[in-house]
């Protein structure tokens, strides 16, 4: 593909219509909280922008944020704006392996110096010079070094990546740390979730596809549009919660009502996460309702606030 | 919420008006509550025209009571609703073909008949 091929190009080859192209615009500008008027500007810059290179480093983590991305219900405009970005380097996605595969990393990053968008899933290990993770017989933290030197900007996908996840669980035994505490003069975008909803993430992606600048951001670095609200803020159960109704138990009367689980343990309250607004599965559902708190999943240390099934208060 | 949501359409269609150029208010990022909807509903009234949109999913683009508001329901390839909006143009923007789509279709038309 040259350069010249831009992503209205690729939709339409895949029989996207321009009209469905808007509509995924429309959308995209209404769950960001941009102004109408946006969804028209969006298109325009989405069909005329070339393929962004994209080097996506896997440091600690469970593959659980590709998984979410890769085999979630994310379908037509959004699965095809994913694949219109050059995934120049991917562990779990590339053909390419050992030496081959760090060439092209090193023949990407050269390439595109200054422009690429370097996405990072997984925390990374600093204790005992990070020896505790390693590919190619390069630390993880030498690599964020390298790689972050000629980004344009970083995207930290997963708690992990965001705030250290469940590696950096206590007693962190690798030292592991957020992306945040290596890189600190790049735009920085953090995406948290174990996983992240994947329309969140192709969201962020699009976004930056179209004005090359970070979403607005809260004092985490998260998305405002997508982690401004608490999942409680947007709960279908919220009545429930004002008539004081909880559940006392995962089978007693009130959990088959549908009542409120924050007696259970819900973290919703406290966490900032659209699952609640926008579901998973293609909006089929969310934890809450199958049945189960929120686990916080997307605040810093969800893994040691004390217990998934003991009450806030 | 109805009331400020109909005051902004009023300052749409004025610029409709004056500049040719309306513009959209998009009823998802509102908190819309049902009596607001209703009332929303019953304000606007129903107009001559329904227009269906099938492309990545159903669209539903209906004229209000008020010529120039559209009331625009989108839904994704699911059939979930997927945006909603008070367009205030003459035509919604998304229903005219795009100059780029018509001159591909008449290079095809052309291609044909040469054939």
């Amino acid at each position: 593909m040259d350069r010249q091929d831009t992503l209205i190009d690729r939709l339409a080859r895949h029989g996207v219509t321009r009209r469905a192209f808007l509509k995924y615009c429309a959308t995209l500008a209404s769950l960001m909280a941009l102004p109408p008027a946006a969804a028209r500007a969006m298109a325009e810059a989405l069909a005329k922008a070339e393929r962004p290179s994209v080097i996506w480093l896997s440091f600690q983590e469970c593959t659980g944020c590709t998984e979410s991305l890769t085999r979630s219900h994310t379908h037509g405009v959004e699965a095809l704006i994913l694949e219109s970005l050059s995934l120049d380097y991917h562990h779990t996605l590339q053909a390419a392996s050992g030496e081959a595969a760090e060439r092209a990393r090193e023949a990407a990053m050269k390439r595109h110096a200054g422009r690429y968008l370097l996405v990072v899933d997984g925390s990374i290990p600093v204790k005992d010079g990070g020896v505790y993770s390693t590919f190619a017989g390069i630390s993880n933290l030498d690599l964020l070094l390298e790689a972050a030197r000629d980004a344009a900007a970083v995207v930290a996908v997963g708690t992990c990546a965001a705030f250290g996840g469940l590696p950096a669980a206590k007693p962190n035994p690798t030292g592991a740390v957020p992306v945040a505490e290596i890189v600190r003069d790049k735009p920085l975008i953090n995406v948290p979730g174990c996983p992240p909803i994947p329309e969140v993430i192709t969201g962020v992606l699009a976004h930056w596809l179209v004005f090359r600048t970070p979403p607005a951001l809260d004092r985490l670095g998260r998305p405002r549009a997508f982690y401004g609200d608490t999942v409680h803020d947007h709960c279908y159960r919220l009545p429930f919660y004002f008539q004081g109704k909880y559940a006392k138990s995962f089978d007693d009367e009130g959990a088959r009502k549908g009542w409120c689980l924050y007696e259970l343990g819900c973290k919703g309250p406290v966490t900032r996460n659209a699952c609640a607004r926008m579901k998973w599965n293609g909006a089929t559902s969310f934890p809450v309702e199958s049945g189960h708190g929120c686990l916080g999943c997307s605040e810093p240390g969800f893994w040691d606030a004390g217990g998934f099934y003991r009450p806030m208060s | 919420m109805a009331a400020a949501v109909l005051k902004e359409l009023e300052r749409l269609l004025e610029r409709l008006l004056r500049l040719g150029q309306g513009g959209s208010v998009d009823l998802g990022s509102l908190p819309l509550g049902s009596a607001d909807r209703d009332a929303l509903q019953t304000r606007l009234g129903r107009g001559e025209v329904e227009i269906l949109l099938e492309a990545g999913g159903h669209s539903r683009l209906l004229e209000t009571g008020l010529p120039g508001v559209w009331w625009v329901q989108h839904h994704d390839e699911t059939g979930a609703p997927a945006a909603e909006s008070l367009d205030v143009s003459w035509v919604p923007p998304i229903v005219p073909a795009h100059p780029d789509d018509v001159r591909a279709g008449l290079e095809g038309l052309k291609r044909k008949k040469d054939c």
